[in-house]
């Protein structure tokens, strides 16, 4: 969908067309979703605030302006105000979650624990940066935007964001190898260069 | 991975080589820990809304209707909304008075008893054309409580020139429909600024969106007293204002007709170009005298600058 025909869109959404409103939904809601998920704690909370951020969009059109940023930018801009919003009123903290999140991992299949931990691993690393840093590494690496795109996002620069991304990857980096260190090391995997008892 | 090979702008490129952006697929590493690491996350699962959440999510949308766009809107913080809710008594007791003025009624001042005796003098000649109604025409349903109810106005005295039929039943409190001298549901916040943030104006805590391209927002400065007329509406869950006029009023300001502004400073360091009529800077330090005054200078004596000419 071209940038003119969201325009459009947003131009219909705006004076009340409920199809326009829905067919803006459905084209960013997964992503929306995407991007609170990697951020909060539970499936339950990422789909309670996705609801937020378009309850919000649809409440703010009237007062949407079409100023040639995309407007999945504004979208966006919701969301990271609904998550930080979120923090406030729970004040969890995440390693509470991923307990919660891994609790019932002995019943589904190892495919699927790994892909949850694997999950788990870099919501927890995301965790360690600020908001900034953690919607440059998912719109930038979860949602594969641009490096423009990201800077309508967080109101920089395309220079500036390129160099959050090389301070927050080299960061990061370093987060996860530890975490692999230790996850390898907590589920036995330094036995691998024992050899074998007789 | 082993060797940081990359700087901000080199990585930058080499990720949109490897990860094009827009498009899902991966091609391939080069052996730098950052490129691994961005590789990583853009290899790992996505998470997707099922479809139960998503016609869940859906329903709610469709709850919240999107409202037509409105200039001016002005949203009132909820510690304002009892201001709000005292303006609206304000205007209303006013706008009955002047509506009372224009049809010969006089009104005097709300006795205390609720159950005050109306006073009428009847001119049998006349129907009255004029019934009665204090209602407020807009209602705002505010969170809190009011504990300051308003005077309520149905217990004002009426002394009238005109009088009801003898049929009617005098022991009902006559209310006023007045002929309103501003719109219904007009609404007046008047005072000091006490903080301006982007076209976002804040008087006792009610937050003011102005029109971003209004010339006001150059001038007015925190602390001018502000006068704000508009009318109440409401959109969604919020309290709006549209806002028909800004005007400061202790201070002179003048905009002229291609937007410029200009604000009286309170010295002599900031004169005022010549279409401003600015009357109390010049009468402050050019020696003009005030509008009105004939004073000291006789005509033709004044600074030509005083036209109001643009």
């Amino acid at each position: 969908m071209s940038s003119e025909t969201i325009d459009q869109l947003v131009g219909r959404a705006q004076q009340g067309d409920t199809g326009a409103v829905e067919a803006l939904y459905q084209r960013y809601a997964q992503s929306v979703y995407r991007y609170i998920y990697y951020r909060v704690s539970s499936t339950i909370d990422a789909e309670d605030l996705t609801a937020e951020v378009f309850v919000k969009m649809v409440e703010g059109l009237p007062r949407y302006r079409i100023t040639g940023a995309p407007f999945e930018a504004w979208l966006y801009r919701i969301a990271a105000a609904r998550v930080i919003d979120h923090r406030r009123r729970t004040k969890r903290r995440p390693q509470a979650e991923l307990t919660e999140n891994l609790a019932d991992s002995a019943t589904q299949p190892e495919e699927e624990v790994q892909r949850a931990q694997e999950i788990e691993m870099l919501r927890r690393a995301f965790s360690q940066f600020n908001d900034e840093e953690q919607t440059l590494l998912i719109l930038r690496f979860v949602e594969r935007k641009s490096h423009q795109e990201v800077a309508d996002v967080l109101g920089k620069s395309p220079a500036a964001v390129k160099s959050m991304q090389h301070r927050t990857l080299l960061r990061l980096a370093s987060l996860l190898g530890s975490e692999e260190k230790v996850r390898h090391y907590l589920r036995g995997g330094n036995h691998d260069r024992i050899s074998p008892r007789p | 991975m082993t060797e940081f090979r990359h700087d901000p702008n080199s990585l930058a490129d080499r990720l949109d080589q490897l990860l094009p952006p827009g498009k899902p697929e991966q091609i391939g590493t080069d052996g730098d820990p950052l490129i691994e690491t961005a590789a990583r996350i853009a290899s790992a699962p996505r998470p997707t809304l099922s479809p139960e959440a998503m016609a869940r999510i859906q329903a709610q949308i469709t709850q919240v209707q999107p409202v037509a766009p409105q200039r001016f809107p002005v949203r009132i913080a909820s510690s304002g909304r009892l201001a709000l809710v005292a303006a609206f008594a304000v205007i209303l007791i006013v706008g009955s008075v002047f509506a009372a003025r224009e049809l010969g009624i006089t009104l005097i001042a709300p006795t205390e008893t609720p159950t005050a005796t109306n006073t009428l003098t009847e001119t049998p000649s006349q129907t009255p054309s004029v019934t009665a109604s204090s209602t407020p025409t807009a209602t705002i349903q505010p969170t809190e409580t009011a504990t300051n109810t308003p005077e309520p106005t149905a217990t004002s005295t009426i002394a009238a020139s005109n009088t009801p039929l003898p049929t009617e039943d005098t022991s009902v409190l006559p209310t006023i429909t007045p002929t309103p001298t501003t719109q219904p549901g007009m609404v007046v916040v008047e005072g000091p600024v006490e903080s301006i943030n982007g076209n976002i104006v804040v008087i006792y805590d009610i937050e003011i969106e102005v029109d971003p391209n209004d010339p006001i927002l150059a001038v007015i400065q925190v602390g001018d007293h502000v006068r704000i007329e508009g009318t109440v509406g409401v959109v969604g869950s919020t309290v709006v204002v549209i806002a028909v006029t800004v005007v400061v009023v202790d201070i002179d300001v003048s905009v002229s007709s291609s937007g410029e502004v200009w604000r009286d400073e309170g010295d002599c360091s900031n004169p005022p170009p010549p279409w401003a009529p600015a009357h109390g800077w010049r009468a402050r330090c050019e020696g003009a005298p005030p509008p009105g005054n004939s004073g000291g200078m006789g005509m033709g004596m004044g600074n030509p600058d005083d036209d109001d000419d643009d």
